[in-house]
């Protein structure tokens, strides 16, 4: 068949020709990128799994996280409310310093 | 009676080509209404073809500049970015469970199996004397796949002298989808012993993590869109929809995306793909030709899957059924389903549908790689 054909054709089909083995390769490649990818995925889901299932009832990395924030929160809570408190007597101090004063004047 | 003259001007204006794609409009609709064949694409697209071949027919654009919906539905949603059926892939990704195939990925090879006749098609398209642009989108049917073909299509064709093709393609394209339920079974018949058909495999599903399930779409959109940028409206939509799905929190966009939204798409497509079914250019050789060739492709196809099932079976200890590796092709669920029916045929005990299931979603997420492989080996 390929002798009944003109030049141009016989490039065109030498291209698909290529196209046919650099196609072929290229889906298995990236399927086969895809299977390696799924399979690791799967081995990091089945770990995690076993991992939770060993440590069942101790707290998790996310709880102790959750843990310290929590703490965090509280800490920085605790200062700013010590933060209030302080401003809050320097306030009455002041006040009192004030009236104080003001009664000492009126004597 | 002069007066009255406009009201034989249509029926003056009949051609023969008219006729025979009116039998053709015909035909579909008994295909999709008697035998149930796909008939959410066949019926819109065999009413379309009647449409589009009435003489002076309103649905094209007038050539005294009126619009016509076909002919504008079909430069929206097909023409300009392929949004149809671009948007039918969120639905597809959307209706699709990832499950069966994520707990037994080597049915991804099935998938990467089901697409040898693409390939195959493209030498043979280029023998009979198609260009090289040609050759790939007629190789494009073998995905089995719909939106892919016109994509491929489109971002090949559009704009250059074989534009003529695209609707030969597309309507090619859906047609086979349609007759996989008998194009299937005669060529797993044809490449099967009776033996072969009633292997038996077990199903043990390892179950899959939520984790796995969400990041699997977001890293094979990434994955094919580093290796073949083209490929990303297709992926990325397919891999969208499903990971709407996967992801839990979205329920209600899962369900107008899984049958709303799809059924609304559908309705559309079926009827803009009948728009390029005009007679006069629709009845030539080269559409023979397309027909010929894609039916070449299903073919090889399907044989494709059913090699390599038999081809792991020399060296497996566990057999894997041939019918399987049929199922690796982007029809979906339609090549599952027809698996599972052969199956229970030759042995009522033998249940295939999962494993099929697997290997079809594979073909499914292979084709459109394989689409967009095919548009960056052609440089876009």
């Amino acid at each position: 068949m390929m002798f009944l054909m003109s030049a141009i054709e016989k490039d065109v089909v030498m291209r698909t020709l290529n196209i046919l083995w650099q196609g072929l390769l290229s889906v298995f490649l990236v399927i086969l990128v895809i299977v390696l990818l799924v399979v690791v995925l799967n081995l990091i889901s089945a770990r995690s799994a076993k991992y939770r299932q060993e440590h069942a009832g101790e707290p998790t990395v996310s709880d102790k996280v959750k843990e310290k924030w929590e703490n965090h929160v509280r800490v920085r809570e605790d200062k700013k409310a010590a933060k209030l408190l302080a401003k809050e007597e320097k306030k009455q101090e002041k006040l009192a310093q004030k009236q104080q004063d003001e009664q000492n004047k009126q004597d | 009676m002069d007066e009255l003259g406009f009201l034989i001007e249509g029926i003056a204006a009949i051609k023969w080509y008219h006729a025979v794609m009116w039998v053709i409009g015909f035909l579909m609709i008994f295909l999709a209404i008697k035998f149930k064949m796909e008939p959410t694409l066949l019926l819109p697209m065999g009413f379309g073809a009647i449409l589009v071949n009435i003489p002076f027919s309103g649905v094209l654009n007038g050539e005294d500049g009126s619009f016509g919906i076909l002919d504008v539905l079909k430069t929206v949603g097909l023409d300009t970015g392929e949004i149809f059926p671009l948007i039918l892939f969120i639905g597809i990704g959307a209706m699709m469970d990832f499950g069966p195939l994520l707990s037994n990925p080597k049915l991804f090879f099935f998938g990467a199996a089901g697409q040898i006749g693409i390939f195959f098609t493209i030498v043979l398209a280029a023998l009979v004397g198609f260009g090289l642009n040609e050759a790939i989108t007629i190789g494009v049917i073998g995905t089995a796949d719909g939106p892919t073909s016109i994509t491929v299509a489109n971002s090949l064709l559009s704009g250059t002298d074989s534009a003529y093709l695209i609707s030969a393609i597309t309507v090619c394209a859906y047609s086979y989808m349609a007759l996989v339920p008998v194009i299937q079974p005669a060529v797993i018949k044809l490449t099967t012993t009776k033996k072969e058909r009633m292997i038996k495999m077990e199903y043990n599903p390892k179950s899959v993590s939520k984790g796995t399930r969400i990041a699997f779409p977001i890293l094979v959109t990434l994955i094919s869109g580093l290796i073949a940028p083209a490929s990303v409206a297709l992926v990325g939509c397919l891999m969208f929809g499903n990971l709407i799905r996967e992801c839990g929190v979205l329920g209600s966009l899962v369900d107008t995306a899984s049958n709303t939204l799809s059924n609304l798409v559908t309705i559309f497509l079926g009827i803009t793909v009948a728009a390029g079914m005009l007679g006069e250019q629709f009845l030539t050789l080269n559409t023979l030709k397309v027909m010929a060739l894609g039916l070449f492709a299903f073919v090889f196809d399907t044989f494709g899957g059913i090699a390599l099932a038999k081809f792991i079976n020399i060296f497996a200890k566990k057999k894997i059924n041939p019918m399987v590796g049929a199922a690796g092709i982007s029809a979906f669920p339609m090549a599952s389903r027809i698996v599972q029916k052969l199956g229970l045929k030759e042995d009522p005990s033998n249940h295939l549908l999962m494993h099929a299931a697997g290997a079809n979603v594979a073909g499914q997420i292979s084709s459109v790689i394989a689409g967009g492989i095919l548009m960056a080996i052609a440089g876009i």
